[in-house]
């Protein structure tokens, strides 16, 4: 705490912070003037944004089923019959909430990842929240069904205990800044930085791994495996780099994070857009976006 | 910034400038028919007080009696409203002095009698000229205020001895008040319920009010000044048992007072209510009847009688007026925005994360009812017993909005437990407390049960924590009276805050927060992905 305020004595004292893009500056420069309301539905609607990635010709997670009201939740079981893995998400949900991973399924037991077993009823009330609104703060969702992705060698690696994923902060269609978000035991499998996720700071021209960081402390091993992290490179980070470049026109959204997850089978995929990306890939990277962007000469 | 972005900065200045234009042209054009006159924008403070008497009848005849306000030039008693509960009531002129006197036949049980009157009060302050000089030491006359009592010894020689030594030498009425005023001043404090007289007093060296404002009068009458007790209510919100007692000195064809007790020199604040002149006893009643007495005093702010002659040009003050909506409502309501702005400041400014967009805001608002301590503390104990519940009900696995529906209705019930409480135990600050939003702290609750249950329960309390301390600081700002009168006075204000708004609003700058947040990274140059 002593360091902290000293830091920011320090920093003071060297002049204002124009590195470091704060929330305001965010969302009255960014968002606010890049990022239509009208468009906002893109973002926040996973199945709208599929349909518009795809025909863009960006690769997607597959949609299997989508349940988007009761009498389509009342038939659970018969519409399920034959998936043995699937995940069900809102699809208006964001931040990984109530997103559900079904690893293995016995009958009408089902396993997630993390070892929790739900009956056929459990699913049926998750669904039923998911389309009723609970996770989406609005009174109608739909609960879409896509399968369980297997992360490719690499990120299975990083994390046995659910999916990374790859952040990639896009503005005016210029890569900013990107980062991997590995889950962790204390994350409990989410890809979530405040909830105790890893972050690793992934340098945009090559894809290596510059730094990492856990709970806003730096680290240089996966405090769950000991597995060395930074200075290796991401394998296939240019095809990543790729796809972002070809989804940014796509889309009517000018300031986004893109998540992006590298299956075993399927190879990259967006798995998600967002317009109000997160402020700690700053962090993450020790880059300030605002300093980082002016260089890359978007203002 | 891009083309667009200064477009936007273009009307930002204009939509300013063109809301400030408005508004000081709007308050401009009503200036003249205010005729210069401002004194309506100072609502007036009026008091509602209820004397209530209760005793127990045993079957026999049964006389209470008190005194009862008159209006003179400090004080006006507006609306008076009598509670006999079957006894008859019967007022009464004597000596100057309104009396009250409530009488009853055979009466057996506990019965109560109240009296209610609504007074505006004005503070007052005398300067006495220094013509006035005292007669002839000890030329005490025939007249009431200038002859000796029992507990006035106005001559007894130790009294006289001393009024001759605190009679300065050039006579002046002023400068002895002063001396007689320090001297009684210097006696030690003593709560003391009965009765001293003003020599005992004196040799004590200690007196509580009576015995100081006797030794007052009795100084006075012995250098020839006439003087008189008055007994009052000292007027502050809540039940009270104490009155009070003072002086009045006779300077020219005025009546001074001087109250030596709470250091008032020839002044009284606009908080003392006076019920009689004289040496008098404030309650008599049948002996052995269980007598008991409390004063109930409230204060509310009423508009000044100007108002109404200006009705046209108040907007919404005469509006209001005329619909019969509460000033103390009003005066509120048209602060909720100004808590709205403080609300901005702690999140966009300082960064402060809060429950609820403008809960802080409309808690402040009905903490208005219940006093700040008692309300937040109120309102924090609800949030997290309903919380708890929140957390029971999640193993029932419950669809969202009926889960909801269960808190609101523990949200209700936790109330009127309040209330029930408040009443049993005399609290009635804290029965207001059923005034609070329900819905919103039903909503807040679920809030928290789901903070603590996915981000921590350090995060919940500390959000709670800041919620509160926002709490306060809208409370501190909504509460203000000066900021109520000129908001009720100038509505125009509100384009103002607008204007705040609208600035904040583009404000880009980094959160407080956010300077420790990405403290690392301030103000060192950037290593530059390479």
């Amino acid at each position: 705490m002593m360091r902290g305020w000293r830091d920011i004595v320090v920093g003071l004292l060297q002049g204002p912070g124009d590195e470091v893009l704060g929330m305001n500056r965010r969302n009255v420069e960014f968002i606010l003037s890049r990022n239509p309301r009208q468009h906002f539905a893109i973002a926040d609607d996973k199945l709208l944004a599929k349909q518009v990635l795809t025909a863009a010709g960006v690769p997607v997670s597959p949609t299997l089923l989508t349940f988007s009201d009761f009498f389509e939740v009342g038939q659970i079981a018969e519409r399920l019959a034959g998936l043995e893995t699937f995940a069900i998400k809102p699809a208006r949900g964001h931040g990984g909430i109530g997103i559900l991973i079904v690893a293995e399924r016995v009958g009408d037991t089902f396993t997630t990842p993390g070892g929790r077993r739900l009956g056929m009823d459990e699913l049926r009330k998750h669904v039923a929240d998911i389309v009723f609104g609970v996770f989406s703060m609005d009174h109608a969702d739909v609960a879409v069904v896509e399968p369980r992705l297997i992360p490719a060698p690499f990120f299975a690696d990083l994390s046995s205990l659910g999916l990374s994923d790859v952040r990639v902060i896009m503005c005016d269609e210029i890569p900013a800044l990107a980062m991997i978000r590995v889950p962790t035991k204390a994350s409990d499998g989410k890809a979530n930085l405040h909830q105790g996720a890893l972050g690793l700071a992934v340098r945009i021209d090559d894809g290596r791994i510059m730094r990492a960081q856990l709970k806003g402390l730096e680290v240089d091993r996966h405090p769950d495996t000991g597995a060395p992290l930074v200075g290796r490179t991401v394998p296939g980070w240019d095809d990543m780099l790729a796809i972002c470049l070809k989804a940014a026109p796509a889309l009517p959204l000018k300031y986004l994070g893109m998540d992006l997850v590298v299956d075993a089978t399927r190879g990259p995929l967006v798995l998600e857009i967002n317009v109000r990306p997160g402020l700690e890939i700053q962090n993450v990277n020790r880059i300030g976006l605002r300093g980082r962007l002016r260089t890359l000469g978007v203002t | 910034m891009t083309a667009e972005g200064l477009g936007v900065r273009a009307r930002v200045w204009m939509a300013s400038v063109t809301l400030l234009v408005i508004a000081a042209a709007s308050i401009i054009s009503r200036l003249p028919e205010l005729e210069g006159d401002f004194g309506f924008m100072i609502p007036e403070l009026v008091y509602n007080v209820t004397v209530s008497q209760t005793f127990t009848g045993h079957g026999d005849a049964v006389s209470l009696q008190t005194f009862l306000p008159q209006s003179d030039d400090r004080q006006s008693v507006v609306r008076e409203e009598n509670r006999s509960n079957g006894l008859d009531f019967d007022p009464q002129l004597e000596s100057g002095n309104r009396l009250g006197v409530w009488k009853a036949g055979a009466l057996k049980g506990r019965h109560s009698v109240a009296y209610e009157f609504r007074v505006r009060t004005r503070a007052v302050e005398y300067e006495i000229s220094p013509d006035f000089v005292l007669g002839e030491a000890g030329s005490t006359g025939e007249t009431d205020d200038l002859a000796p009592t029992d507990v006035i010894q106005s001559t007894d020689p130790e009294i006289v001895r001393l009024s001759d030594e605190l009679r300065p030498a050039d006579g002046q009425l002023v400068t002895y008040l002063r001396n007689v005023f320090d001297r009684v001043q210097s006696l030690q404090f003593k709560p003391f319920k009965g009765t001293t007289d003003a020599l005992t007093a004196l040799r004590l060296g200690e007196a509580s009010c009576n015995g100081r404002a006797r030794l007052f009068v009795a100084l006075m009458r012995a250098q020839g000044v006439p003087a008189r007790l008055v007994g009052g209510l000292v007027l502050k919100g809540g039940k009270r048992r104490t009155s009070h007692q003072w002086v009045e000195v006779r300077a020219g064809s005025h009546w001074v007072p001087m109250d030596p007790t709470n250091h008032h020199f020839a002044s009284l604040p606009h908080n003392y209510l006076a019920l009689y002149r004289g040496d008098e006893t404030l309650f008599k009643h049948t002996q052995d009847i269980g007598f008991k007495y409390a004063f109930n005093v409230r204060s509310h702010l009423v508009p000044a009688p100007e108002v109404d002659k200006k009705k046209h040009a108040l907007g919404l003050w005469a509006v209001f007026n005329r619909l019969g909506i509460p000033l103390d409502l009003l005066r509120i309501v048209v602060m909720v925005p100004l808590g709205a702005v403080v609300i901005v400041i702690f999140r966009n400014v300082l960064g402060f994360s809060v429950f609820g967009t403008f809960l802080p805001a409309l808690i402040a608002a009905s903490l208005r009812h219940t006093g700040f301590a008692m309300g937040i503390a109120a309102f924090a104990g609800v949030i997290l017993t309903v919380s708890l519940v929140r957390r029971l009900t999640q193993k029932l696995q419950l669809l969202h909005s009926p889960q909801l529906a269960i808190l609101l209705t523990t949200v209700i019930g936790l109330m009127l437990a309040l209330a029930a409480y408040a009443d049993t135990h005399d609290i009635p600050r804290l029965a207001k407390f059923t005034l609070f939003p329900v819905a919103i702290m039903s909503i807040t609750a679920e809030r928290f049960a789901l903070m603590e249950i996915e981000e921590g329960r350090k995060k919940a309390w500390t959000t709670l924590l800041r919620t509160m301390v926002v709490v306060y600081f809208c409370y501190l700002t909504m509460t203000s009276l000066s900021l109520q009168i000129l908001f009720l006075a100038f509505p125009e204000l509100l384009l103002v805050l607008v204007v705040i708004e609208i600035w904040l609003g583009r404000w880009t700058g980094l959160r407080l927060s956010e300077w420790f947040r990405f403290r690392t990274m301030l103000g060192r140059p950037q290593a530059a992905a390479p």
